[in-house]
């Protein structure tokens, strides 16, 4: 079951795709604090900020876009 | 001046071992300045990164014939992405008997015609060379014009066979790739929109974040962060 799971694609409906951003995101977050932060102990704190930072950013990024899209002739 | 001299490059040679390490495993270089738990951090982080994409998308993930992009930026992860590669050679040499069954007829046609123009194209080239020797020796003006013509229409000839050689190479190229997708396809191995894009993604995303971790890495060593540990590291 393992095994196949990383030789055959997931498939998956496309609406459980957008699911997988917010991970990415996480990941991202994680490295990028750990080679930024001072103190590794504020490492949690900063991630979650950054985190939050990323889906606020691509939320509006996404209602912009949507804006135009529909608003716009 | 020289204990300076020996200091700077000491701290070269540390940048270079730790951009190596860097690249190898991932968070191996963070670990060589003096900063271990970060490497781990890292090394976990990336790991987990790139992996969830090969588990998303598959073997084909690392795709080294057509996502050549991609590809590039999966093999800054190291370890991960040259063993998501070997992966994915291992499984194309063992569809390659498959493939060359079902497109033996045609290959070997396409073979012929390069054959047969790689022969063309060697004749030619050796008329062109008389020819050339023929107008370095000819005496009269309109001997030389008429040799001249003759070059030129010879080496417009030469230009073609070039180019249909280069087109019956890339039509063997695309047709292999037309079954290697085909087949995949088959297998239930070759990706499709969206996993494609977001597992190639995760994988790739793995790359760039460990670039940027070896380059962090490699700046470290070279100031000598090595002789004033961080704090947190040295708490």
């Amino acid at each position: 079951m393992i095994a196949e799971l990383f030789v055959n694609p997931l498939i998956l409906p496309f609406n459980m795709t957008l699911l997988l951003l917010p991970p990415l995101c996480a990941l991202v977050a994680i490295v990028y604090k750990t080679i930024r932060v001072e103190d590794l102990r504020d490492l949690p704190k900063q991630t979650i900020v950054l985190i939050v930072y990323m889906l606020a950013g691509l939320v509006a990024l996404a209602a912009g876009l949507w804006a135009i899209h529909e608003f716009m002739p | 001046m020289r204990s300076k001299d020996n200091k700077s490059s000491t701290n070269y040679i540390r940048a270079l071992v730790a951009l190596v390490l860097a690249w190898i495993v991932p968070g191996a270089g963070h670990a060589f300045v003096g900063r271990p738990w970060r490497g781990v951090i890292i090394f976990i982080t990336i790991g987990v990164t790139f992996w969830a994409g090969i588990a998303l998308g598959g073997v084909m993930t690392v795709d080294h014939q057509e996502q050549k992009w991609w590809f590039a930026a999966e093999m800054l992860t190291g370890v991960h992405g040259l063993v998501g590669w070997q992966r994915e050679t291992q499984q194309l040499k063992k569809l390659a008997p498959t493939i060359r069954k079902e497109i033996e007829q045609e290959e070997d046609a396409i073979n012929a015609v390069i054959r047969e123009r790689r022969r063309d194209l060697a004749q030619d080239n050796a008329e062109m060379a008389n020819l050339k020797v023929s107008l370095q020796t000819s005496a009269s003006a309109q001997d030389r014009q008429m040799l001249q013509e003759e070059i030129d229409r010879r080496q417009s000839a030469l230009d073609n066979t070039k180019a249909e050689i280069i087109r019956q190479h890339r039509k063997l190229y695309n047709l292999r790739n037309a079954h290697t997708v085909k087949l995949l396809a088959k297998q239930n191995l070759a990706l499709v929109a969206p996993m494609a894009t977001l597992a190639r993604a995760y994988a790739g995303v793995a790359g760039l974040l460990n670039l940027m971790c070896v380059f962090d890495a490699m700046m470290l060593a070279l100031i000598g962060t090595v002789v004033g540990k961080p704090r947190e590291d040295a708490a």
